[in-house]
């Protein structure tokens, strides 16, 4: 530590006291050049902008971090003499402080996530931060994780999409979460009517419905309609019995299950029944059959699982177990006192009502809690005094734990309302995030189209005006996936280039396309055109819009192979609008006037029966029309020849897949396996094709509008 | 500032750059024994511990071992008086009080700057009357052989206890036997400042010695 090193010389100095102790010479002193040790610099730092002055020994006190040792060095410039950091000033204050003074402090209005990521750049520990602030930063850190670990909790929780295969697993869910299915949502409204009418039954039982024929009795109505209430109550018994079954069943952990709480609630509002049924009707043991109907109130427990104020309410005592604890036992203590003390006054009184002391604890009780009933009233002066004095501090205490479980309660209350707003939140914001980025992956498309073609441009020699400011780094990230598309493409075109064409069924009828299908044009520049291509897709909301934008591409790189395309920008936009209205094209593409019989299939630069000889590609917005559009009809085969490009999965509700089938009125075989990724069974199966011998190293602009 | 430049032969700039590092470690200006005690402490890592606790109970320890750890009550009071009777026989208390001429318990930046410009830019005589004023404890003028044990004691703690007490204070009563014997001529058991004088002068290890301190950087 440096801070010492301005004493060293004093240490030296001082250590003269040692001389006379020697026995043998002291060595020489290192010999220091003079130049060596210069006056004591002052160091810039220039912190975005904000300029701290400071010796040079000052940060060398500490050497393992990064102003203290030659790390600093990486960010001197030499023509302002200063180290410069793009880093927040406000901070380093703080930080530099610590070089002062030794001491770190941690600044209470500052996040503490920004503050850690600025004293790991800066090297230091956190564990130095001084004992002032070190309670604080703690305390933070300590709520910051827990936050963080209860949203993580959720997540794990709140559904990560997996749907539970097996039908424990589902019911488990079900019965955990009932507003993610429908069934789990009736179940859930039946059980909380049965418990309802189950209460219900128990508390009508017992009211008086008219006197018993030949006795002075009142009936309750439990008697009178002894049938009907039994029925009612062995139906609620069976539900609620299946629905622990049920439950006990779909458990993951059923030791787990059995010991928590609600079952064992659960448990205890079914047993008495079943008791009741096994015991017979005896007068001996009715008493006891009478107490186990006092059980049966545990019904209404059965709420908690379904009204969440309820759980937090249990939660809250069950915390605030200490509180509750401290409140009976001081209770207790005033109760004991006050009851003796009133005794005693109240003794001698004649016909007094203080007969013992439990009995004066009744007394006191009722004072304390200013219930003051008046079956018990102290006649003598000293017993009025202490009766005053008694319900005076009753209410001192009872009125001292109670706010600390209010508060506890409102804590847990109001995190339970956050832990729920954030998830809502969550969703809502991450939605709006999509959708930024979305547009922001429209822009980084279209920049890196306008990225290729002035490299384009500039390969071929034609002078590119520098209109926009080149950003030097998108132009080398895109050169950095043109180098990856062309890397994975070499194996493409390779792998396509071993396909056969196979003779394809003859298209007819409507393609059984599900409604939310796409088409697209295709018209490339190079005079290629091709033809109907479907996209199956669903459409909804601008995720599934660019996840069509994707398969529209891997169509395109299946046709052109990758990277070897240019979308023309005046018509690509991700976020399209099916309205089925039609694009204009810039040019309209020339149709085959003859189709010449080609030998060489190539589905990359015509239709392989009449090769040289653009198509139009024609899109089908799901009407079938195979004819339409430029088809250059074979003679030889005498049907017209679409190639239809499906993207899609089979199953019509999902589109995870992505799969790309050359169908062609030829169709030999699959079509690019390596895109393919599942067979669809459409009669006009096939496709395929290519060579990839007419895959044009220049890069063709291709026109994509939909119709 | 300028009559202590005066006084102490430092030039400005070595007095402002003292200054600055006596500020720095004490901002009120005065230095009481703990701080020089831990200040020396950080020099001399393996010598005897100086043991304190914070606010929070925490055991800190100056010296090898730095180990945080709670300790009770009891513990934190044997430990006070440990530290207490270790800081009492540091060498970093003899220094101390050498410097606090008026025994005030504090050393003020004047009283530093004296005993430094001392012990850097003066005479070997100022230098030896010095360490003579270190050994003699009490100001009486002659350094007894207590005296001289409990330092040489001192600055054997400085390089750490080792190995037992026993055959340590063996070593040291000998070497204080060997100084002794070479100091005192007229052999009253006592060393007086004219015999430490005269035989420091003429003792060819000590002069020699009093060189390896002589080129301290300011």
């Amino acid at each position: 530590m440096a801070s010492v090193a301005a004493w060293l010389p004093f240490a030296r100095a001082a250590a003269i006291g040692w001389v006379p102790i020697a026995t043998n010479p002291l060595p020489p002193p290192p010999m220091i050049d003079s130049k060596h040790r210069t006056e004591d610099e002052k160091l810039v730092v220039n912190i975005s902008g904000r300029r701290f002055e400071t010796w040079q020994n000052t940060l060398e006190k500490y050497p393992d971090t990064l102003l203290g040792s030659n790390e600093k060095d990486f960010f001197y410039e030499e023509e302002s003499q200063e180290y410069f950091f793009d880093r927040d000033p406000d901070i380093f204050r703080h930080i530099l402080n610590y070089y002062r003074t030794g001491k770190l402090h941690f600044p209470k209005n500052e996040c503490l996530t920004q503050y850690d990521e600025e004293l790991a750049f800066f090297g230091i520990m956190p564990d130095v931060i001084g004992d002032c602030c070190y309670e604080d930063y703690r305390d933070r850190k300590r709520e910051n994780a827990e936050r963080l670990m209860d949203d993580k909790l959720d997540e794990e929780e709140g559904g990560d999409g997996i749907i539970p295969e097996k039908l424990r697993e589902r019911m488990w869910r079900a019965f955990e979460t009932p507003h993610t299915s429908t069934p789990a949502l009736v179940f859930y409204y039946v059980t909380g009517f049965f418990i309802a009418v189950s209460v219900m039954a128990n508390v009508v039982e017992t009211v008086s419905c008219g006197r018993v024929a030949g006795r002075n009795d009142v009936q309750p109505c439990g008697e009178k309609y002894k049938i009907m209430f039994f029925c009612l109550d062995t139906a609620c018994v069976m539900i609620f019995t299946a629905e622990y079954f049920l439950r006990l069943y779909a458990a993951p952990d059923r030791c787990k299950f059995m010991r928590s709480v609600m079952s064992v609630i659960d448990f205890v509002a079914i047993m008495p029944y079943y008791i009741g049924l096994g015991l017979s009707d005896d007068n001996e043991v009715s008493g006891a059959f009478v107490t186990l109907r006092v059980f049966r109130v545990f019904r209404i427990f059965k709420f908690s699982r379904h009204s969440q104020g309820l759980r937090i309410l249990g939660y809250t005592l069950q915390s605030c177990a200490s509180e509750l604890g401290f409140l009976v036992f001081s209770l207790a203590m005033a109760i004991i006192i006050f009851a003796t003390i009133m005794f005693y006054c109240e003794k001698s009184v004649v016909g007094s009502t203080f007969t013992s002391i439990p009995a004066a604890f009744w007394y006191t009780i009722v004072t304390m809690t200013t219930l003051g009933y008046g079956d018990m009233v102290p006649s003598t002066m000293l017993g009025k005094l202490i009766g005053g004095v008694c319900s005076l501090s009753g209410v001192l205490v009872i009125a001292l734990p109670v706010p600390v479980i209010v508060s506890n309660f409102s804590r847990i209350y109001h995190q339970n309302q956050r832990a729920d707003k954030r998830r809502a939140q969550k969703k809502a914001r991450l939605a709006r995030i999509q959708i930024a980025k979305a547009t922001s992956g429209a822009a980084f498309v279209s920049k890196k189209k306008a990225a290729e073609a002035k490299m384009a441009a500039r390969a071929a020699g034609i002078a590119v005006d520098d209109n926009g400011k080149e950003d030097i780094f998108e132009m080398q990230h895109h050169h950095l996936l043109r180098c990856l598309e062309k890397t994975t493409a070499q194996q493409q075109e390779l792998c396509l280039q071993h396909q056969a064409v196979e003779p394809s069924n003859r298209f007819v009828g409507r393609p059984k396309f599900p409604k939310k299908a796409m088409s697209f044009r295709f018209v490339g520049s190079d005079g290629n055109a091709f033809p109907r291509v479907w996209i199956q897709g669903n459409m909804d909301g601008p995720m599934n819009r660019k996840i069509l934008m994707m398969k529209v591409f891997l169509v395109l790189d299946a046709i052109y192979g990758v990277g070897n395309f240019v979308l023309d920008r005046e018509f690509v936009e991700v976020d399209l609008p099916f309205n089925g209205a039609p694009k204009k094209l810039g040019t309209s593409p020339v149709r085959s006037a003859s189709p010449d019989k080609s030998k060489v299939p190539n589905v990359f630069s015509s239709c392989y029966c009449c090769q040289g000889d653009p198509h139009q590609l024609e899109l089908e917005s799901g009407k079938a029309t195979p004819n339409q559009g430029g088809n250059c009809s074979d003679s030889n085969s005498g049907h017209p020849h679409n190639r239809k490009i499906n993207i899609g999965n089979r199953r019509e509700d999902d589109f995870n897949d992505v799969q790309v089938r050359f169908t062609h009125h030829d169709d030999r075989h699959k079509s690019s396996s390596a895109l393919q990724t599942q067979e669809t069974s459409f009669p006009s199966s096939n496709i395929e094709d290519t060579s990839g011998e007419a895959i044009s190293d220049n890069q063709t602009n291709v026109k994509i509008s939909n119709l | 500032m300028q009559t202590l430049c005066d006084a102490t032969g430092f030039s400005i700039s070595e007095m402002k750059r003292i200054y600055r590092g006596f500020k720095t470690e004490c901002p009120s200006g005065l230095i009481t024994e703990e701080a020089f005690h831990s200040i020396y402490s950080r020099f001399f890592p393996q010598g005897a511990p100086f043991i304190w606790s914070d606010i929070r109970g925490y055991v800190h320890c100056s010296g090898e071992w730095a180990g945080k750890k709670k300790v009770s009550k009891k513990e934190q009071k044997a430990l006070d008086l440990q530290s207490a009777q270790a800081a009492l026989s540091s060498y970093s208390h003899y220094v101390f009080s050498t410097l606090d001429r008026n025994d005030s318990g504090v050393i003020t930046f004047q009283d530093f700057v004296v005993g430094l410009s001392i012990l850097i830019r003066g005479t070997l005589e100022e230098k030896l009357r010095w360490t003579f004023s270190l050994y003699d404890q009490d100001r009486d003028g002659v350094i007894s052989r207590e005296e001289m044990e409990d330092v040489v004691g001192s600055v054997f703690d400085l390089m750490g206890r080792t190995g037992d007490p026993i055959s340590e204070e063996a070593i040291i009563t000998e070497r204080v036997d060997q100084i002794f014997q070479k100091m005192d001529l007229n052999g009253d058991g006592v060393v007086s400042i004219e015999e430490f004088l005269e035989s420091c002068q003429n003792d060819e290890t000590i002069s020699r010695s009093v060189q390896a301190f002589t080129n301290v950087h300011i």
